[in-house]
C-alpha cells in the first residue's frame, strides 16, 4: 500500500505522475516546479526562494525561520549535497 | 486499513533502497547486515518512541527490541539524538508518501481532510509522540516536521482556493494553521478526548465536519 516515490532532486516533492517532472519527461529527476523556462534545472538559489516562499505562503512561518528550514531541506538533496559553503 | 509507523517506514525503506548496478557491485554480505541491523534498530525505536516518547524511550529498551547489544546501538549512532532523527526522518519520508498517495486522489476540501486524518490514524501514536515532544528537538527534527506539514499545505491551499466562496478568500496559512492546530489539539490532548484508544478514528469525522462549516459560513446541521 505504501508505494515507492520518487521525488525531485531540487526541492524533495514526490513526482509519482510524469508530468509531475521536468518538461513531462520522466526521466528528469526535477519536477516542472524546478525548471526554468528553457527547461533546465533552476540554480540553488531559486530552488531555495521557491521553498521559502512555500513555506511562508502556505504554512504562514517566518521568513527567516522558513529559510532555515529550506536550507535545511535542500541540504539533504541529491541536486545540492555536495553543494560548498 | 491501520498499521504501525515501524512497518510503514520499514515498506517504505525497503522500496528506496537500490541493489547493486552493472557498473558497481552490489553490497557486501556484511554491509547487507550492517544495514539490516540498522534497519532493526530504526523500527524498534519508531515503536519505543510511539509508546514511551522520543524523551522517555531508553536505548536499553530499543536495543532489546532489535535483540541487539546496547553498546551496538551506539555503533550506528554515536547519540540518542542521531537515532531520533534518523528514525524521524524516516517517518518523515514515509507519511509525506502515503499523505501524497492520499491527497493526490482527493477532490475538494471535504476529502482533502478526510485523507489528511486518514494518513495520520495510521500512524497516531509516533505522530501524536512527535508533535508532543517536537518542543526542544533540535532543528533537524524540526525540519522534518515541517516537511510532513508541508505535504498537506501544498494540497490544502489548492483545495481551499478551488473551495466555493467564502472559503476561497481566506487566507491559506491562517486556514491550514486553524485546522492543523484543532486536530493537534485533540491528539496532544488524548487523555481527556479520547483516552481509550484513537482520537482520529473517535472525533475525526466530527472535526472535519465543523471545520468545513466553519470555512463555509454555515451553521451546524
Amino acid at each position: 500500500m505504501t508505494q515507492t516515490h520518487p521525488t525531485c532532486i531540487a526541492c524533495g516533492m514526490p513526482m509519482r505522475r510524469p508530468e509531475d517532472h521536468s518538461g513531462g519527461d520522466p526521466s528528469r529527476d526535477w519536477c516542472h516546479l524546478c525548471t526554468r523556462e528553457d527547461g533546465r534545472m533552476v540554480s540553488y538559489d531559486e530552488a531555495l526562494a521557491g521553498v521559502t516562499g512555500f513555506l511562508v505562503r502556505t504554512q504562514g512561518l517566518d521568513r527567516s525561520a522558513a529559510e532555515g528550514i529550506a536550507a535545511r531541506t535542500l541540504a539533504g538533496l541529491p541536486a545540492w549535497r555536495d553543494r560548498e559553503g | 486499513m491501520r498499521f504501525g509507523a515501524g512497518r510503514l517506514m520499514a515498506i517504505e525503506h525497503a522500496q528506496r533502497k537500490t541493489g547493486g548496478t552493472a557498473s558497481s557491485p552490489g553490497p557486501t554480505r556484511r554491509e547487507r547486515q550492517k544495514a539490516r541491523t540498522r534497519d532493526s534498530l530504526v523500527s524498534a525505536a519508531a515503536d519505543l518512541f510511539a509508546r514511551s516518547g522520543l524523551r522517555d524511550a531508553r536505548t536499553e529498551d530499543i536495543a532489546r527490541a532489535a535483540r541487539v547489544s546496547h553498546g551496538t546501538v551506539f555503533v550506528h549512532f554515536p547519540t540518542k539524538a542521531d537515532l531520533i532523527e534518523e528514525t524521524i526522518g524516516r517517518f518523515a519520508h514515509a507519511l509525506t508518501g502515503r499523505l501524497d498517495t492520499l491527497l493526490r486522489q482527493s477532490a475538494g476540501m471535504s476529502e482533502i481532510l478526510s485523507a489528511h486524518l486518514a494518513a495520520i490514524g495510521e500512524v497516531e501514536a509516533l505522530y501524536r509522540r512527535i508533535l508532543i515532544d517536537l518542543p526542544g528537538q533540535p532543528a533537524a527534527v524540526r525540519a522534518h516536521w515541517v516537511t510532513i506539514q508541508s505535504a498537506i499545505s501544498k494540497y490544502f491551499a489548492i483545495g481551499l482556493a478551488a473551495h466555493p466562496d467564502p472559503a476561497s478568500r481566506l487566507d491559506p496559512a491562517l486556514t491550514f494553521n486553524t485546522w492543523l492546530a484543532l486536530v493537534h489539539h485533540y491528539l496532544s490532548n488524548r487523555d481527556l478526548f479520547a483516552p481509550e484508544g484513537s482520537v482520529i478514528e473517535r472525533h475525526g469525522p466530527a472535526l472535519a465536519g465543523h471545520f468545513l462549516n466553519l470555512i463555509e459560513n454555515r451553521e451546524h446541521s
